[in-house]
């Protein structure tokens, strides 16, 4: 269970990684456009 | 010349289908108990009658041989296509005898789409569907996700059980013995529902503000369809239904669970680490999630569809994130979907046929085989502009350093290209009945790479050739073709073999 909360967690991380990614993408896109 | 099968052969097939087909029965019988704790009665007894169908097929294949006699790959092929052929058949009684689809047809085709993960639905009246039968849709994902064969080679193996495994459309065997890589993956996956089921539960009640059975009903459900990366929710209007971002960002995790192949979740788990971040497959999804993504974004910022920084990244990336994970939850109608036209429809079409991860429970062309194609065509330029007696060696990494060979290659373009000509099948139908190339050509890769978004094709007035040609996109693009090819053969052996 410890390592399933382990994998839950970084499979959060990636989650918060990507949305952050399109956030900056979604920043920039708007701004030149 | 073809060799006709003899009664041996047919005996061991059906002995390893009648395994399957209790196995399925035993975890048919779940529902049966949430039927029965909900007091759906009416459901309860459509349950039982599909339950007694499997366990008698069952058992009359477990009679036709004695125990575990030798399963060679072609037995294994055709055992894996029929499984995924009949279950889906039996599958569909309690959804045809529940009086929320208007045909057999409509009923099979849910149960195809459920099985195959692809989220595709014709469903009439979603969100008035009695619990116990909408639990059964998502069971049916879970299965069809981690595989029915995976679930039975836990139970049983046997000898020349690989096949079954390799059949399902997996390729990687991270663990010595096919019994310990089911039980692995099983692990993974109770752990993950032990985990996510909490957490959905928990944001459905205190977030959300659901009475806690309410709350835990959208918790597994939902479960079930993000980590099965098949797409079907308790609800009409999708995840869009919870109109939560913290409910979705907690469903994306359920999903970046369920598009991980298994050897990364083995990596991941037991070691090495650096095969999560080095492995081809890898680097080539969350490159082409980038590339799709900032397709989209464009697309969507300019047709000034949205104006906010917010706005865009969370409908945007949502949508794309379900394409390419092969899940196919939508936070907005498949009217709006339908709506987003020039890069932000190429930009999540382009996701969708190129997303999901092998030896995991996605569909689709998977990212593997797009890795080793951009390698193969950079190699043919590197080729094309050395001298002519140069030799260029091409290498990647895959747990494990491995060289770009001939064969391999052609086996990655081989499947693509049948992939493609999949895609393009449903595409062509479709535009025969009429409808637009932009949304045929959508709803086709939809179907075939076992995604689930729609574009509004998909609905219970569509054709009924239109339904059956989706239906058996979804079976061969979950397959990877190799047990449909299989199946043909050995229909054709036993009526023109010798």
């Amino acid at each position: 269970m410890a390592g399933g909360f382990a994998m839950f967690v970084i499979e959060g991380l990636v989650v918060v990684a990507l949305v952050a990614l399109a956030w900056v993408v979604s920043a920039v896109v708007l701004a030149i456009l | 010349m073809l060799v006709k099968p003899t009664r041996k052969d047919f005996k061991v097939i059906g002995y390893y289908l009648g395994r399957v087909f209790l196995i399925v029965a035993a975890a048919g019988s779940l529902t049966l108990l949430w039927a029965a704790l909900s007091r759906e009665w009416h459901p309860f007894g459509s349950f039982l009658l599909m339950i007694g169908v499997f366990t008698f097929l069952g058992v009359l294949g477990t009679r036709l041989a004695t125990r575990h006699p030798k399963l060679d790959w072609s037995h294994g092929m055709v055992v894996v296509a029929l499984t995924w052929l009949v279950v889906p058949l039996i599958g569909a009684i309690p959804f045809l005898l529940s009086g929320h689809f208007g045909t057999p047809l409509d009923a099979i085709f849910d149960s195809v789409s459920g099985l195959t993960t692809t989220g595709l639905a014709v469903i009439s009246d979603l969100d008035h569907l009695a619990s116990s039968l909408n639990f059964w849709r998502h069971l049916l994902q879970f299965l069809g996700g981690l595989g029915i064969i995976v679930a039975a080679l836990t139970v049983f193996a046997g000898p020349g059980g690989i096949t079954l495994y390799f059949g399902e459309g997996r390729g990687e065997r991270f663990l010595p013995s096919v019994t310990s890589i089911s039980r692995f993956i099983w692990t993974v996956a109770a752990v993950h529902l032990a985990v996510i089921v909490t957490a959905l539960t928990l944001v459905g009640w205190l977030v959300l503000g659901f009475e806690v059975h309410r709350a835990a009903f959208h918790g597994i459900t939902m479960f079930l369809a993000g980590f099965s990366t098949g797409g079907f929710a308790p609800q009409s209007t999708s995840i869009g239904y919870y109109h939560s971002a913290v409910f979705e960002a907690v469903a994306a995790i359920s999903m970046v669970a369920g598009v991980m192949s298994f050897g990364l979740h083995h990596s991941l788990w037991r070691g090495p680490r650096r095969d999560a971040i080095a492995n081809l497959e890898t680097r080539t999804i969350l490159s082409t999630f980038g590339f799709t993504l900032l397709l989209t974004l464009t697309g969507l910022a300019a047709t000034a569809a949205f104006t906010e920084i917010t706005g865009l990244t969370r409908q945007g990336f949502f949508q794309i994130f379900s394409a390419h994970t092969t899940t196919g939850w939508a936070t907005i109608s498949s009217t709006e979907l339908s709506g987003w036209g020039g890069l932000a429809f190429g930009g999540i079409a382009i996701a969708m046929a190129l997303g999901g991860m092998g030896s995991a429970t996605a569909g689709g062309v998977k990212a593997l085989r797009v890795g080793l194609t951009i390698k193969a065509v950079v190699n043919q330029v590197k080729q094309a502009l050395l001298p002519e007696r140069a030799v260029v060696a091409t290498t990647y990494y895959q747990s494990g350093k491995r060289h770009l060979t001939h064969d391999t290659v052609m086996a990655v373009m081989t499947i693509s290209l049948l992939y493609v000509a999949l895609y393009l099948l449903g595409a062509g139908v479709g535009m025969a009945y009429g409808i637009p190339l932009q949304q045929a050509l959508f709803e086709s890769v939809s179907a075939s790479a076992t995604i689930g978004l729609s574009v509004g094709v998909t609905d219970p007035s569509m054709p009924a050739l239109l339904q059956i040609v989706y239906m058996l996109q979804m079976w061969a693009g979950r397959l990877e073709f190799l047990a449909l090819f299989s199946l043909i053969g050995f229909v054709y052996a036993a009526v023109r073999g010798k």
